[in-house]
């Protein structure tokens, strides 16, 4: 006896491994035992359960693809690829290690570096709902997780005074009315009044999910509290209704920028994956596999150019994201190669700030120099 | 694989990155999800589940390395070709031997860990221990009887055998100690350091070698950082019961102006000011550097350290710690001041065109210094005006309290105006009082 029927109220009726508590994204007919025998895949590291040795009428969810999109680092690599992201031996490892051991990645990073895109893009591969949550200062439980719908209860309240009467009659004490009042008391706080903010809808997905906190280093030390139960335990718990868990565990990112540091309790139940800069090569693959149309000339000398600013001494350095639009703004320029008064004209797409781009003119001359260099020179 | 895991965990420790027991546990179960097979891969894995920082993940890295490096290289051709060497007759040394020959990397390398465990190599924790534990460990894998065959060849007269076992003795030697020099390092350095550290953070610091102040930083920054850690998270305080009536009212409009929900006031906590003001002569030197040092790294939980340094007269060095270099940075506090003999009066002085007006209820002002003043105006009138300005005046001395008033002190007049007075002498001492300014402080 390996799967077991899941038991849970209201979930979707599939099939969780009896050994190491493993879900498998599959419906189980209702004229099915509850227990069937089969290997489990994933945890167990047994034999794939393929679908005849499971009873016949028993039919994997077709919608349910994300097991074996993430059953091996090199389809995540080459799956992430397709989406236009080029992902590093250990971005697609993080995300491998993400789904199996059930773990949240806490992904930081300098900004613009693909954090964010890791998780949009990841969502896209799997083919699974992307639940974000973007955190800043004075975020609470009530917009992060779930709320009462006040003022559904407060019409509800309306529309049952002027029902009070004839429910109550036949009861002529005031015991008895108490005592018939009394069915009615969990009537307002039910999941019919329940909003469920992010959180709670990334855990209420049933196929699962991609849930995205973003910029968690925006949010308060109270709220990175609060986040620990979820990201331990993918539950939460509503005093009024009990505690709600996920059926099919999302995939959840974490993103930081590092404007504090986050705490340990908070690190310990994350994996961590940091993303630096890319090298030359790799980002001249990004920009490639997100802007096809740049010529490859061009391409290496605008990534090359890029590489001589983050040599700068720099406010703020210009990050992958800032490179693609810089090859868009060229590309509508129409330019063929890098020139000083086109780089002159688009250097604000690059540098944000006054400062940044009054330093980087006056190397002007220079970075160019070296970024038309041809790149086998340039090494020697 | 387990016991080479948890012996690796153990090395993590020793260059200081924390793996909790739950983190230990990843470890496991993502070695039991990817298999030991790809390194690269396990590494990768390894640094996504155990190191939390970039600077983490690059130690790691290192660590790795270092500690699953093959025991001998195997690219170098084996230096005796097999088929001279007569290993009958080595009893123990027999194995080895072939594994050496051989360039056996995993073999050798398991029968050298095998010994390890035989004679508890992981209880190693001073360098001068090397030797002895290479020599037990070589006498595990059968020393002896090699050396009986080497003294039996030499007996016999057999030239031939008795160089080339002496050649294998040597090879086997080099190679032995070669890994107990790596396990030392993976190790054992660190008991050490945390001896040395222990040391130093009690140590007189008028008196510590210039050679360990690069690690004192280190600890006065760790310190920093626990003390900042404790701080941070205080700031937002709910003032219990008290109805903050117009947010309420705000919030409950959608309903009717029926009050579902009570917002109650808070009581944010602002990051106190801070003015260190730091005897830099020569008496104090040493202290002041690793005052500035501490409140420096403070910074996150401070809101706008300034610092002066003070001797004869009193200059404001708060730019100065823009500059990343460190060293420099704390050199220049203290030539900043630098011109003659100490006069507090006359610091006071300064203090009192420079930054008086800037002192207020928010405003802690510490003090580092022997109050000696070489007998001019103490001026303590200014020190009354700036401790009734301020939230809080905290004076730290490296003299014990006996000595106040002798010769050209001014501690006993001074202290009047102090509301809090403490004997400080090493980083320890540094730590409780930063630590009690910081709770006074709020």
């Amino acid at each position: 006896m390996r799967w077991r029927r899941s038991a849970e109220e209201g979930k979707l009726n599939s099939l969780r491994c009896v050994l190491c508590q493993f879900f498998a994204g599959a419906y189980i007919p209702a004229s099915l035992p509850n227990t069937i025998t089969s290997p489990c895949a994933i945890r167990c590291r047994l034999p794939a359960p393929k679908s005849d040795q499971l009873d016949e009428n028993l039919s994997i969810n077709p919608q349910h693809v994300g097991q074996e999109r993430l059953s091996s680092i090199e389809k995540i690599t080459t799956g992430l690829g397709a989406h236009d992201y080029v992902a590093t031996a250990r971005i697609a490892t993080a995300v491998y290690l993400a789904h199996h051991l059930e773990k949240p990645i806490l992904v930081e990073g300098p900004a613009g570096v693909g954090k964010t895109e890791l998780a949009k893009t990841a969502a896209a591969y799997l083919e699974l709902p992307l639940t974000r949550l973007q955190c800043y200062e004075g975020l609470d439980e009530s917009k992060a997780l779930y709320e009462w719908k006040y003022a559904k209860q407060l019409l509800y309240t309306q529309v049952l005074k002027d029902h009070m009467g004839e429910l109550l009659t036949g009861a002529p004490t005031l015991e008895q009315s108490l005592e018939r009042l009394h069915g009615f008391d969990d009537l307002f706080f039910s999941e019919r009044f329940l909003e469920p903010r992010p959180l709670l809808r990334a855990l209420q997905q049933p196929e699962g999910g991609v849930l995205l906190i973003d910029e968690v280093d925006k949010s308060d030390e109270e709220f990175e509290a609060f986040l620990l139960e979820i990201l331990s335990d993918f539950q939460v718990t509503i005093p009024e209704i009990g505690t709600i868990e996920a059926g099919i565990r999302p995939l959840v990112f974490l993103t930081s920028n590092g404007t504090r540091e986050m705490s340990d309790a908070l690190k310990r139940r994350c994996l961590h994956l940091f993303i630096p800069f890319p090298d030359r090569a790799l980002e001249a693959r990004i920009v490639s596999a997100r802007l096809p149309q740049v010529p490859g000339q061009l391409n290496e000398q605008l990534v090359s150019f890029v590489h001589g600013l983050r040599g700068l001494d720099l406010r703020k350095y210009p990050s992958i994201a800032e490179t693609i639009d810089w090859a868009k703004t060229l590309m509508l320029m129409h330019a063929g190669e890098l020139g000083a008064d086109l780089v002159r004209d688009t250097l604000n797409v690059l540098l944000k700030f006054e400062d940044d781009i009054g330093i980087a003119e006056k190397q002007l001359a220079h970075l160019l120099a070296a970024a038309r260099q041809p790149y086998a020179l340039r090494s020697a | 694989m387990n016991t080479s895991l948890s012996r690796f965990l153990e090395a993590l420790r020793q260059v200081e990155l924390r793996v909790s027991p739950a983190e230990a546990l990843d470890a496991y179960r993502t070695v039991a999800t990817i298999g030991p097979g790809n390194r690269q891969l396990l590494k990768d894995a390894l640094a996504i589940a155990l190191a939390k920082s970039e600077g983490d993940k690059i130690r790691l890295d290192e660590t790795f390395d270092r500690f699953f490096a093959p025991a001998i290289d195997a690219e170098e051709p084996a230096p005796l070709p097999e088929h001279n060497i007569y290993t009958e007759g080595l009893g123990e040394a027999a194995e080895a031997a072939a594994q050496l020959l051989s360039g056996d990397v995993a073999g050798i390398t398991g029968a050298l860990q095998n010994a390890a465990n035989a004679v508890g190599l992981e209880r190693m924790w001073i360098f001068t221990q090397k030797n002895q534990f290479t020599r037990r460990m070589l006498e595990q894998m059968g020393l002896t009887e090699l050396e009986r065959a080497i003294n039996e060849a030499e007996r016999t007269g057999d030239e031939a055998r008795t160089a080339q076992l002496q050649a294998l003795r040597g090879q086997l030697f080099d190679t032995a100690r070669d890994f107990v020099e790596r396990e030392f390092d993976l190790f054992a350095k660190d008991k050490t350091r945390q001896l040395t550290d222990e040391r130093l953070r009690n140590a007189r610091l008028g008196a510590v070698d210039l050679r360990d102040r690069e690690r004192m930083q280190t600890i006065v920054r760790r310190m920093a950082k626990q003390l900042a850690a404790l701080y941070s998270s205080k700031r937002r305080r709910e003032k219990h019961g008290t109805l903050d009536v117009r947010k309420t009212m705000r919030k409950n409009h959608t309903n009717d102006d029926v009050l579902f929900r009570l917002e109650w006031k808070h009581k944010k906590r602002d990051r106190p000011k801070l003015m260190v003001i730091c005897d830099v002569s020569r008496s104090v030197s040493a202290l002041s550097q690793f005052l500035l040092l501490f409140v420096h790294s403070l910074s996150e939980v401070l809101r706008g350290v300034r610092s002066f340094s003070l001797c004869s007269n009193l200059v404001e060095t708060t730019a100065i710690f823009d500059n990343p270099d460190l060293d420099a940075a704390l050199r220049g506090a203290a030539e900043a001041a630098m011109s003659g003999a100490t006069d507090y009066g006359q610091a006071l002085e300064d203090f009192e065109d420079i930054a008086l007006t800037d002192v207020d209820r928010r405003t802690t002002v510490l003090i580092l210094g022997d109050g000696r003043s070489n007998y001019t105006n103490p001026r303590v009138d200014l020190l009354r005006r700036i401790h009734d300005q301020a939230r809080f005046v905290m004076w730290l001395n490296p003299e014990p309290r006996s000595f106040w008033g002798t010769g050209d002190s001014e501690m006993l007049r001074y202290q009047v105006y102090a509301d809090l007075i403490r004997t400080v002498n090493s980083l320890a001492d540094l730590e409780r009082a930063v630590s009690l300014m910081m709770v006074r402080a709020h």
